[in-house]
């Protein structure tokens, strides 16, 4: 019976200790999400991170690793390749079919080039 | 019943050369097996001295790569509007793009020359990868390609 009871009592105890450690676990995390520096902490991070996303895709992005310096100068970094770059986006070339070609004394007036791939 | 003839006989002679200035011409651009996804492609004339006339397509629609096809961009300076309206999908390895367009008679016996780059993702660049001057006997007769472009030819 003795040996039941200090059973219970070191459960409960290890039981309450993990609830402690969780809370302060918990608090902390709060402490570090809401603080005021922590705040700044993670606008930096999402900066960070997301120049890292740049960096990744520039690892793999077309025309092989050497162009990756010239990539600075691409669309990625000026934060409108979501979209920006997409076919027919802001910065890209209009398509066929959206808006005249261009007068350029190469082609008719009004005419357009048909395109098909096969 | 004569000012009706008359009148024919003037829009016939206002409209004609109009006509005459152009004719319906196809490009067709045969790809190489080159193992790689779609391949950007710029079509452009030079005159008889070298210089940048205008684009007559553009294989690609994001404009972050157009400097890969490094003779164009260097002969536009990058200039996007130069393919507003004629730009199309990239073009798959072995895959064949034909192109019908009206295209002004003074190009052709007069000096132009119709230049492709090529380029595709991880795999150089390949500009000026077709140089082949618009003749009427240079019609049906095939160019090949460096890298990316297995032939090229136009035909009226």
């Amino acid at each position: 019976m003795k040996q039941a009871i200090a059973l219970l009592l070191t459960s409960g105890a290890l039981g309450l200790g993990g609830a402690t450690f969780a809370e302060a676990a918990q608090a902390s995390v709060h402490a570090f999400v809401f603080e005021g520096p922590a705040a700044g902490m993670a606008a930096q991070i999402w900066t960070v991170s997301d120049d890292d996303d740049e960096d990744e895709n520039e690892g793999r992005s077309w025309f092989g690793s050497d162009d990756d310096d010239e990539d600075s100068e691409d669309c990625d970094d000026e934060h409108d390749d979501e979209g920006g770059c997409a076919a027919g986006g802001v910065g890209n070339a209009a398509p066929a079919g959206s808006v005249a070609p261009p007068k350029n004394g190469l082609f008719t007036d009004g005419t357009a080039p048909q395109a098909q791939t096969n | 019943m004569k000012s009706l003839f008359a009148a024919l006989a003037l829009t016939t002679a206002i409209i004609a050369p109009d006509l005459a200035t152009a004719r319906p011409i196809t490009l067709t651009t045969n790809l190489a097996q080159y193992g790689e996804p779609g391949a950007y492609l710029s079509l452009y004339v030079t005159d008889a001295s070298g210089a940048y006339v205008g684009s007559l397509w553009m294989a690609g629609g994001k404009s972050k790569y157009y400097r890969h096809l490094s003779d164009w961009a260097r002969l536009t300076g990058g200039d996007v509007a130069q393919v507003d309206g004629i730009t199309g999908a990239s073009v798959g390895s072995g895959r064949s793009l034909e192109l019908t367009m009206d295209l002004a008679d003074a190009l052709f016996d007069a000096g132009y020359t119709l230049h492709i780059d090529a380029a595709a993702e991880d795999m150089r660049e390949s500009p000026n990868e077709i140089a082949v001057p618009l003749t009427t006997k240079g019609a049906g007769q095939p160019v090949k390609g460096r890298r990316y472009i297995a032939n090229f030819s136009y035909a009226f």
